[in-house]
């Protein structure tokens, strides 16, 4: 019986690099994602994320371009796109009278349109493929360190700019008045979510990325009122979902990381009728 | 001292502080009052350079913006972010302990002494989310307190909440001034400046009276700065014994309730 359930739940992850290399990438992820994600959801920005995920692809597409499928060029390209448009949409907003969310949809839509354009005009479908739903089971020893490298800085930056971005959240005009930290920690969290999402490309895809970020968040939500515990919460159920989303993808012969993000959402589905912090049917109990 | 002099200030096109000039003493006590849309807000937010002035200026004498502790309205806040008590109150802290430091021993007990001046010592491990208006106004007052600020800004400070808590927070405000802080609150309720405010400046866009709370909460100058209904209780009788006359003795201004009744009787 141990024997199975070690040839079933262990063995995978033990015989084979691909298996090892691919859950330290998503653990490595998590550990810096999860943090983002939850100040993302917190500061009602989860949109925002998932359109700076789709802004990234253009500059991910050039450096495809320049390079092919290099880890460096299209880091490099994808920060800069993402930056770019994090930083015009904000610009508009102020500067003209389209909303902020309008704005970053359109030139995510348009980023998205580019990118898609950039690559299968030079590329194969592999490639488009590859950059829109990542490979996590191809994940080399440059992209792990890359990942690994950048979730060092973030999770370094995330803890220097906690208290500023708390504040930022919660009281943004007292903060006003107590620091001149409220630009820096709003540009610099927009930062955070675009290395991020850069980091999360090389394994989950530009599509996918954002499901590390944001649905462990949401799952959190409904298990700690705590910003600590939202932290913990979130972390666990991202790696957990990516041990079983690998375990599926093994087993069954499905796409990786939409198994890991189908995992996560079976987990959100799940804490939103059992969640103790308003799930619906804690609600129902409570209301009988 | 903080000397406003000539200020302007506008939202765009639209003007929203015009020649506005005063001095307001060390230790003051002051309630900015007028009507919706009059500027009370942005004259304090420019006292904080929060905002970008047209022209004139604002002298805070020895004092610099760190000496500033600012009460924002209740509604600017997030209130289901997931915090509590203490580590909301304990930003009060800010200008020591800035984005690094630690929570001293010292700054711990500063925080107690806080909470416990407005009474939320139970309520320091609570979720902000889970506390009621008036908690909440007690936890903004508290953490004003812990910024041990000389000049408190408050906006609307007493806006939503009942007699009891007002009059708790109005004992907090009078020992800050007690200690020589200046305190400048806006303040909606009329009567409630009457009672507790010694100092009042009336702004509808421009200053149209300041000095002695008796001497600017007169029936010429309401009206003036656009509240309407007092010339309208004029005609009825109400608030002045002088029918049909505009008057400039102080005036007896019953309580916010009260007022909605009479306006009621008189529809």
């Amino acid at each position: 019986m141990s024997a199975h359930l070690y040839e079933l739940f262990i063995a995978p992850f033990a015989d084979f690099v691909f298996m090892q290399r691919a859950l330290w990438g998503i653990i490595v992820l998590s550990i810096s994602a999860t943090p983002v994600g939850v100040f993302l959801t917190l500061r009602r920005m989860s949109l925002t994320g998932d359109a700076m995920a789709h802004a990234i692809l253009p500059g991910a597409a050039i450096g495809f371009l320049i390079s092919g499928l290099s880890v460096t060029a299209m880091t490099i390209g994808g920060i800069v796109a993402g930056c770019v448009v994090a930083v015009l949409a904000g610009i508009v907003a102020r500067h003209s009278k389209a909303e902020e969310d309008s704005s970053l949809a359109a030139f995510y839509l348009l980023s998205l349109a580019v990118g898609v354009l950039i690559i299968s005009a030079n590329g194969s479908n592999v490639d488009l493929l590859h950059v829109l739903f990542g490979s996590t089971l191809a994940l080399n020893n440059d992209a792990l360190i890359l990942i690994t490298i950048i979730a060092t800085i973030s999770t370094l930056a995330l803890a220097l700019l906690y208290r500023p971005l708390v504040l930022e959240c919660v009281d943004p005009h007292f903060f006003k008045t107590v620091s001149k930290l409220s630009s820096v920690a709003h540009y610099g969290f927009l930062l955070l979510v675009v290395l991020n999402l850069v980091a999360g490309f090389q394994a989950l895809g530009t599509l996918m990325a954002v499901g590390l970020m944001i649905l462990p968040a949401a799952i959190a939500r409904f298990w700690s009122n705590h910003l600590g515990g939202m932290l913990i919460v979130a972390f666990i159920s991202a790696v957990l979902s990516g041990y079983f989303g690998l375990f599926l993808s093994y087993h069954a012969s499905l796409a990786t990381s939409p198994a890991i993000v189908l995992v996560l959402g079976l987990l959100y589905i799940a804490s939103l009728l059992f969640g103790r912090q308003g799930g619906l049917l804690f609600k129902n109990n409570n209301s009988l | 001292m903080i000397k406003i002099n000539n200020l302007n200030v506008y939202y765009q096109n639209d003007i929203a502080l015009s020649n506005i000039s005063t001095t307001l003493d060390d230790g003051d006590l002051v309630a900015i009052v007028g009507p919706n849309g009059a500027g009370k807000s942005t004259l304090l937010k420019s006292i904080m350079q929060q905002i970008t002035i047209k022209s004139g200026s604002i002298d805070l004498g020895d004092l610099s913006l760190k000496h500033i502790a600012y009460l924002p309205q209740s509604s600017q806040i997030d209130h289901t972010f997931p915090i509590t008590v203490t580590e909301f109150v304990s930003a009060g802290a800010w200008q020591r302990t800035r984005f690094w430091r630690a929570f001293s021993r010292q700054e711990q007990r500063l925080l107690q002494q806080a909470l416990a001046k407005v009474n939320l010592v139970d309520m320091a491990e609570r979720q902000i989310s889970q506390l009621s208006g008036g908690q909440f106004q007690r936890m903004l007052f508290a953490r004003m307190l812990l910024q041990d600020a000389k000049i408190l800004l408050l906006d609307e400070p007493f806006s939503a909440i009942d007699a009891q808590t007002t009059a708790l927070l109005m004992t907090v405000i009078n020992e800050c001034q007690q200690q020589g802080k200046t305190i400048i609150a806006v303040i909606h309720d009329l009567a409630l400046v009457q009672r507790y405010f010694p100092s009042t400046l009336l702004v509808a866009t421009e200053l149209i009276a300041s000095g002695k709370t008796k001497d600017v909460l007169t029936q010429v100058n309401l009206v003036n700065a656009g509240y309407q209904h007092f010339s309208h209780c004029a005609i009825h009788n109400v608030f002045s014994n002088e029918l049909n006359n505009l008057s400039n003795k102080p005036l007896n201004i019953p309580a916010k309730n009260d007022i909605i009744n009479i306006e009621k009787q008189t529809s």
